[in-house]
């Protein structure tokens, strides 16, 4: 089989198995059939069982990582729709996005420290309360590991959703806009989706939130690296 | 005739956010710090929109598409783990409890933060 051909088998057989994953979340509603969670799953197994090696499957799978740029660049459309509630909720939106961005670098990267890892696995999980192929990014700029970045914000995105109801009765949040803010910042996309479900209110506070703090971290991560090394 | 005519303009709304993520990253390469290229891209078009250079509807419906299925984009990536097993067998849980630990600091300290902020803001209105 040529190369051309390679990929396109393996193009594919990734849509296929995102369509099933897809059809598995309508029929059946849970934060474990997430359509990337279960889809994942079984494109490994395929894998592992055909013997088929990454760097093989790369060449179809990179045809559709492209995308994640052009993704990330259509994430300024959401924003720009809620610009309105961006600037009337300037304060309450705003300074908790920029606290929130520098905790969870602080101690995700310090707990890391603490727990002895190594540098590229610190790198890997200093972004993962920013959305996937934001995190992906940052991960590859600062020398940490993509796909282990991934798989942190997937799971910073369920812990995040699973601790919230927990949380907001703790705390006593009733605002809808607090709760989404909390979401977004913390369980980026997963969070906004929990949002979303929960009011449109809650939805838009959780997709600024998400989205903003994606911004920051990328602006501020590869200068404060920058500013380190030099 | 009208299946082919929405094709053709969601092709080239796509191709409008593909322009973008390219001069974001022709940008990044230029600027001394590695800020993601796309990321770039988002900020540009998010001038271009607020500049009414670009109308929302040359894109939105492109930039829908993107969105809706983004985690059809993850999928290749995370399959990426593959390459990784021996390592998370290793530090695989300390690093869940480490993520899980300081995702839910950010979301008590974001909530709490932001409603208290909030309520300062109401009652100042009133």
């Amino acid at each position: 089989m040529s190369e051309l051909m390679i990929s396109l088998w393996f193009i594919a057989i990734t849509l296929m198995i995102y369509i099933a994953a897809r059809k598995l979340n309508t029929v059946h509603k849970a934060l474990y059939t997430m359509p990337f969670l279960t889809g994942t799953i079984v494109l490994i197994m395929f894998l592992i069982f055909s013997n088929t090696s990454y760097e093989a499957y790369s060449l179809g799978g990179s045809w559709i990582e492209f995308w994640l740029g052009p993704a990330i660049v259509a994430l300024s459309i959401p924003l720009y729709e809620q610009r309105k509630t961006l600037l009337k909720f300037i304060i309450p939106l705003g300074v908790p996005v920029v606290l929130a961005t520098f905790l969870g670098i602080f101690t995700g990267v310090s707990f890391a420290g603490m727990a002895g890892l190594s540098e590229e696995l610190m790198y890997s999980i200093l972004p993962k309360s920013v959305t996937t192929p934001i995190a992906m990014d940052i991960a590859s700029v600062l020398d940490g590991d993509p796909s282990i970045a991934a798989l942190l914000v997937l799971v910073a995105g369920v812990s995040g959703v699973l601790f919230a109801d927990v949380t907001f009765r703790i705390f006593k949040i009733d605002q809808n806009l607090a709760k989404g803010i909390g979401l977004g910042a913390a369980a980026h996309g997963i969070g906004t989706a929990n949002a979303m479900e929960n009011g449109q209110v809650q939805g838009a506070a959780s997709s600024v939130s998400m989205t903003l703090c994606a911004i920051l971290l990328s602006i501020f991560t590869p200068i404060i690296a920058f500013v380190f090394m030099y | 005739m009208k299946v082919v005519k929405d094709f053709s303009m969601l092709l080239l709304q796509l191709a409008v956010l593909v322009l973008f993520y390219f001069v974001g990253m022709m940008i990044s390469n230029w600027i001394p710090f590695p800020i993601p290229g796309s990321v770039i891209g988002m900020l540009l078009l998010l001038l271009c929109l607020q500049l009414k250079v670009i109308k929302i509807q040359w894109v939105k419906k492109g930039a829908t598409l993107l969105i809706v299925h983004m985690p059809l984009l993850f999928i290749p990536i995370l399959a990426g783990l593959i390459q990784h097993l021996d390592l998370l067998r290793v530090h695989g849980l300390t690093l869940v409890v480490i993520t899980a630990l300081s995702t839910w600091l950010v979301l008590a300290t974001a909530s709490i933060l932001s409603q208290w902020l909030l309520k300062k803001q109401v009652r100042s209105n009133e």
